[in-house]
C-alpha cells in the first residue's frame, strides 16, 4: 500500500502534507525547532525513565543520592531551569525571522478564510485586489510571499506545512505570515484550528511556480478571463482531458443557462457575466482548478458533476447544498461549462 | 504485545476518525517509522496512527492499482464503492454488490471488458449515459475493473 499510496502523492495534489520537509527557509527554522524539542523531549524523557529505574531497583547508595538535597537542586531546578531557558531563548530567535517586517516590495497575497473554503485575493502595491481566487494559492519560486491572514466568520489556521508555520485567521484582525517555496511544486494546506463540522475537509493548494512560468501564469489570469461564452464556442480545451470528452451538453441544454437558472450566481460569481455572487468561492477560473470543494477531491467533470449534484454526502456541512433536483443532463449540462471557465 | 498493538486497541485511536481520508495515507507514518520507535510511541499519542485496514483486500496488483485509480480521480464523488471510506457521493448509483448481479449501466453485458470501457467513457460505451467520460488511460480503466470486478460484498 505504501508504494502506491507515495504515487498518488506525487500525483495528486500534496495531501496528506508532509510536516517535516522544508521546502523554504521560513519552514525550515520550523522544522529546526521541532526536531530540537522532539530530541529535548526524547532526552528528557529518557531521565525520567533512567532515575524512575534507579530509584524502584538500583543501589541503596543511588537511591540515598537521587533521594538527597543536592540531586534535586542540580536536577530538579538548576537543570530544567538553565535548559529551558536556552530552549526559550534560542526558539524565539529562530522563529523571529516568521514575524519579521519584510521587504516593502515583496508580493502581498490576502487569504480569507470561510466556513468552509480559503478566499485567495492578490494585491498590487496599492492594496487593490487584482487576481480573485479560491482555495489555491500560485507563488514565484524563491521569493518571500506575505500573506494576510483575514476570517470572514470563525477563527480558522492558515498552514502550508512546507512553507511556513501555521498562523491564526481572525475575524475582525489581520495576521501577517510570510512563506517562500525554493523548489517549484505543488504543496498541501490545512485548516490547522477546529472551525465546526467540515473541518478536516477545508484544505487548498500551493503551487509554486518557476520564474517564466509564473510570469505567463499571472499574465493569464490577469487578461481578461477566457472564453466565458457557451458551449457551443469552439476551440475551448475542457479542464482535464478525458478520452473522448463530450463536448456538448446533452438535450442541447446551455450550462450557463441552467447555472443562472439554479440561482448559482446568488453565491457565486464568474467574471464577465450576471453571477455576481461573494458568499461562495469566486468560479471565473474554477477550470483551471486542480481541486474542486477546497483540495478535498480532484477536478475533473465527473467530480464537478458529483460535487453539484450531492456535495453534503461529500462535505457533510458545508454551505452548498446539494442541488439534487436537477436532472442529469443539466448537472452535466453545468458541469461542461463551468470547465471552461479557465 | 508489541507497542503498536497496544495501541490499535485504544479506543481514541480507533475508528473515529477513519472517515477522514488524511489518516487512510501514509505519509505522516513513514516520517514516524524513520525516526524510530521512541519517537513513534510519542507521535501517536500526537495522532499518527497505522491506517485502518479496508475490510476489502484487493488481490492481485491490478487491483490495487485500480483502487488508487479510483482515489485518484475521484470516483467516491458520485459512488458509494466498497473499500473506499471516503466519499461516498449519491448523485450516482451505489457500487455495492453491483458485480453480482444484473448488466453494467442497466445494458451491458457484466463483463470485465465492458466495464473497462464503461469507466473510461461511458457515453461511448452506453451511449446517453450520464456518467462522464473519466480520465483514466486504457491501462487505469481495465486495473478500475479488475478492482470494482472483485468485490465480495459481505
Amino acid at each position: 500500500m505504501s508504494s502506491a499510496s507515495s504515487d498518488i502523492f506525487d500525483a495528486w495534489w500534496g495531501w496528506p502534507p508532509p510536516v517535516l520537509d522544508p521546502a523554504g527557509p521560513y519552514a525550515e527554522n520550523v522544522v529546526v525547532l521541532a526536531w530540537a524539542l522532539i530530541g529535548m523531549g526524547v532526552v528528557v524523557t529518557a531521565i525520567v525513565v533512567a532515575a524512575l529505574y534507579v530509584a524502584i531497583k538500583g543501589p541503596a547508595r543511588w537511591k540515598a543520592k537521587l533521594g538527597g538535597e543536592k540531586a534535586v537542586w542540580i536536577g530538579g531546578i538548576a537543570l530544567p531551569g538553565v535548559v529551558l531557558t536556552t530552549l526559550l531563548v534560542w526558539g524565539l530567535t529562530l522563529t523571529a525571522s516568521l514575524t519579521e517586517p519584510v521587504p516593502e516590495n515583496a508580493m502581498r497575497v490576502r487569504v480569507t478564510g470561510y466556513m468552509w473554503w480559503f478566499e485567495v485575493e492578490y494585491l498590487d502595491a496599492d492594496g487593490d485586489v487584482i487576481i480573485r481566487d479560491a482555495n489555491e494559492l500560485h507563488l514565484p519560486v524563491g521569493e518571500p510571499v506575505v500573506v494576510e491572514l483575514a476570517s470572514e466568520d470563525v477563527i480558522h489556521s492558515f498552514w502550508v506545512p512546507n512553507l511556513s508555520g501555521k498562523e491564526d485567521m481572525i475575524p475582525g484582525r489581520m495576521n501577517e505570515l510570510v512563506i517562500q517555496a525554493d523548489r517549484a511544486g505543488r504543496y498541501g494546506g490545512v485548516c490547522a484550528e477546529y472551525c465546526g463540522g467540515p473541518h478536516a475537509l477545508m484544505g487548498f493548494v500551493t503551487v509554486a511556480h518557476g520564474r517564466a512560468d509564473w510570469n505567463a501564469w499571472v499574465a493569464g489570469r490577469r487578461g481578461s478571463p477566457t472564453e466565458v461564452a457557451d458551449q457551443d464556442s469552439p476551440g475551448v480545451v475542457p479542464a482535464i482531458t478525458p478520452p473522448v470528452a463530450q463536448e456538448t451538453a446533452p438535450g442541447g441544454l446551455s450550462g450557463r443557462q441552467v447555472f443562472m437558472d439554479s440561482g448559482c450566481g446568488a453565491c457565486h460569481r464568474v467574471a464577465g457575466t450576471e453571477a455576481n455572487g461573494l458568499v461562495g468561492p469566486d468560479l471565473t477560473h474554477v477550470g483551471s482548478r486542480l481541486t474542486l470543494g477546497a483540495g478535498i477531491l480532484p477536478n475533473n467533470r465527473g467530480t464537478m458533476i458529483g460535487w453539484i449534484g450531492d456535495s453534503q454526502s461529500i462535505k457533510p456541512g458545508n454551505r452548498m447544498p446539494s442541488y439534487d433536483m436537477l436532472s442529469a443532463e443539466e448537472l452535466e449540462a453545468i458541469a461542461i461549462w463551468l470547465e471552461r471557465q479557465r | 504485545m508489541n507497542v503498536a498493538d497496544n495501541l490499535r486497541i485504544l479506543p481514541a485511536t480507533s475508528g473515529a476518525m477513519d472517515w477522514f481520508p488524511l489518516w487512510g495515507n501514509v505519509n505522516v507514518l513513514h516520517t514516524c517509522r524513520s525516526i524510530g520507535l521512541p519517537i513513534l510511541l510519542i507521535a501517536s499519542v500526537a495522532g499518527c496512527k497505522q491506517p485502518p485496514a479496508s475490510r476489502y483486500t484487493p488481490d492481485t496488483e491490478s487491483a490495487r492499482r485500480g483502487r488508487d485509480a479510483i482515489e485518484r480521480v475521484g470516483c467516491a464523488a458520485c459512488h458509494e464503492i466498497p473499500g473506499i471510506h471516503w466519499p461516498q457521493g449519491r448523485t450516482g448509483p451505489s457500487l455495492v454488490g453491483f458485480d453480482d448481479f444484473g448488466p453494467i449501466a442497466g445494458s451491458l453485458p457484466n463483463t470485465p471488458e465492458n466495464l473497462a470501457a464503461f469507466v473510461r467513457n461511458a457515453p461511448a460505451a452506453k451511449p446517453g449515459s450520464t456518467m462522464p467520460a473519466m480520465p483514466l488511460s486504457e491501462d487505469e480503466a481495465r486495473d478500475v475493473a479488475a478492482y470494482l470486478y472483485g468485490l465480495d460484498d459481505e
